[in-house]
């Protein structure tokens, strides 16, 4: 499917409005607001420091909002921690994926979620389960009976990716997920997420190499120093555009923005 | 006027304030952990497959164990008698109860080194217990009890205080040692009462109960961490605490059972060993967490946490055991035997951090 055609009525899942986020003295966020649909991927771009990563730990429950509100499927909700948010159908593939080394795939596919029937885990049915995940994503996995410590990049991102999949997660926030990869694993890897949105999923792709994620965003979000600098439809925007808000941030934000970052420290 | 701030002076490069962070005051849970990378192998031509040298460092126990087996039978002609093999099964049941709760306690990626003293301790306890009146059952009730304490402030210093487990038991030790000299005046205490003696040595089917107990424990042992959800909890809490936190386990609540679980086996550990010897003592079971940590690194249970199996251990347990029978069949000289154990124990280490770094290549 092309992105062209990608679903811009879907269902709004995810609405962020006003989001603010004070570190103490230090403001990290100012008023972020925009929302994510059903079957559309959302590129969260931005340089070093513009307020991603705390933007998403809020996402995902991680953090707590100084202002503003989440609202999933147009309902305000307050997470008190990941498993929260993950329980919304909001769920992260963290950027260090999450994985423990030395367990099986099977039994990471289900960390914490793990089936039981009566006293017992139901092996049978996880293992089975994981099979069935497993085959409906684009990368191989030898097995699920496969400890993580003996798997490619590639493939650990694949398991990371279908831990969502097992949680019925229809938001899904990656951070920064190629950002370790090569240029074939990469490409693996934005090809589950294109298969994630095609299955109705929203995708919102945390980074900051707009290069790898251009082809795969439907809209991008560009945050600098806090704030939304803008958010535009792929198709009717450019790599050019982008990178000047990246850079700049939008234009009319620089007079204003006066209470972001090191002022207040500066009376310390 | 656009802003001076510099990008370097947000929170999220590195220099996050610690003021509206939530679970940060977990360790393990620290934001900048979670941007480092799993380690990466090299690509597909390792993915999925064990080397002949993983496998055979997997089987290695089990062969040293019948080849040990085999040299003394050949070596000794008392080795193989019916009684000799009774000797060595009670002399490893104490070791081997200990060693599974180890075994529970790295899997976990924790350290519990107040096993010896803990022993010490229970048997002091269930001693007196009997000394002042009590029936046998009761004070083999308090001894137990003693353990769940330690095990509750083990949790108490490692969760809470957030000490490194390898410190805060060792340290933990030392004044369990102290109170349990203190209750005796550093005397030997015997049981005024024989019945836990009697029970103790009873044979079912000429097997000595204490070894049914061990044997017992190592089956349980090994339901519990292979089919229940709290077994596969302590596996991923071990391999990864702040991915398992992530996934919504209860990490601290796993750590809490474990230390109950280690302390509480140490403390039937210490129940046997007040019955094998009649008495209760101070100075009992001294050095116990080194034959025992010997036993389970033998049995290739990772230093690291979230590997390792339970059977492996009372392979490890085995090994040591018939190694001191049979040197002790063969008269060698103990301080001879000390050297070896020292050895074997060196080896055990040797394994353990080799097998890791295999499989963090």
């Amino acid at each position: 499917m092309s992105p062209e055609m990608a679903n811009q009525d879907g269902e709004v899942l995810l609405e962020a409005r006003g989001i603010g986020k004070l570190f103490g003295h230090v403001r990290a966020l100012k008023d972020v607001s925009f929302d994510v649909r059903a079957g559309e991927v959302l590129a969260i771009l931005g340089d070093n420091g513009a307020g991603k990563s705390t933007l998403i730990k809020i996402l995902a429950g991680a953090y707590d909002p100084t202002e503003g509100a989440i609202f999933v499927r147009g309902v305000e909700k307050v997470f008190s921690g990941p498993r929260e948010a993950s329980d919304s159908g909001i769920a992260t593939v963290y950027q260090d994926l999450a994985l423990v080394e030395t367990r099986d795939v099977a039994a990471n596919l289900f960390l914490g979620r793990e089936y039981r029937r009566g006293l017992f885990v139901d092996r049978r049915r996880i293992y089975r389960e994981a099979q069935q995940i497993l085959s409906g994503l684009t990368l191989r996995l030898p097995s699920v009976r496969v400890p993580i410590y003996l798997l490619s990049g590639g493939q650990r991102q694949a398991v990371a990716i279908g831990r969502v999949l097992v949680g019925g997660a229809d938001v899904i926030i990656m951070d920064e997920q190629t950002a370790a990869l090569g240029v074939q694993e990469s490409e693996r890897v934005l090809q589950l997420v294109r298969d994630l949105r095609d299955s109705g999923k929203a995708v919102i792709l945390i980074s900051h190499n707009l290069q790898q994620v251009w082809q795969t965003a439907d809209r991008v979000l560009v945050m600098h120093l806090g704030r939304v600098a803008g958010i535009r439809t792929r198709t009717q925007s450019s790599i050019d555009e982008i990178v000047k808000l990246i850079v700049y941030g939008a234009d009319d934000s620089g007079a204003e923005d006066d209470d972001l970052g090191t002022d207040v420290k500066d009376e310390q | 006027m656009r802003s001076t701030r510099s990008p370097e002076a947000s929170p999220e490069n590195g220099g996050a304030p610690g003021a509206g962070l939530r679970i940060t005051d977990l360790g393990v849970l620290n934001p900048q952990r979670w941007f480092k990378r799993s380690p990466e192998l090299p690509g597909a031509e390792r993915a999925g497959r064990t080397s002949i040298v993983d496998r055979f460092l997997d089987l290695g126990i089990y062969v040293a164990l019948v080849g040990l087996f085999i040299f003394f039978a050949a070596a000794s002609p008392y080795f193989l008698t019916q009684r000799n093999l009774l000797n060595v099964g009670a002399a490893v049941a104490v070791t081997g109860i200990l060693a599974a709760g180890m075994t529970i306690a790295l899997i976990a990626g924790q350290l519990d080194l107040t096993v010896g003293s803990n022993v010490a301790i229970v048997s002091v306890v269930v001693a007196l217990g009997i000394g002042h009146g009590f029936p046998t059952p009761l004070a083999v009730l308090f001894g137990l009890l003693v353990g769940v304490v330690i095990g509750a402030i083990n949790t108490l210093l490692i969760v809470k205080v957030r000490i490194n487990s390898i410190i805060a038991t060792l340290a933990f030790s030392i004044v369990i040692r102290g109170v349990a000299l203190i209750l005796t005046d550093g005397q030997v205490k015997p049981l005024l009462d024989p019945s836990l003696q009697n029970f103790v040595s009873a044979q079912i089917f000429s097997v000595p109960v204490s070894v049914l107990i061990l044997i017992a424990i190592y089956i349980l042992g090994w339901i519990m961490l292979t089919f229940t959800k709290s077994g596969w909890h302590i596996y991923s809490t071990g391999g990864n605490p702040s991915a398992s936190l992530r996934s919504g386990i209860k990490i601290n609540r796993v750590y809490f059972g474990v230390f109950i679980a280690t302390a509480v086996l140490a403390a039937v550990g210490g129940v046997i060993t007040a019955g094998n010897a009649g008495s209760g003592g101070p100075a009992y079971a001294n050095g116990a967490e080194f034959d025992v940590l010997t036993a389970v690194l033998l049995g290739g249970i990772g230093l690291a946490g979230g590997s390792g199996r339970i059977q492996r251990t009372l392979a490890g347990v085995l090994v040591i055991g018939i190694l001191n029978n049979g040197l002790t069949l063969m008269s060698v000289n103990t301080y001879y035997q000390q050297l070896a154990r020292g050895a074997v124990f060196v080896l055990a280490v040797v394994l353990a951090a080799t097998s890791e770094r295999r499989k963090a290549r």
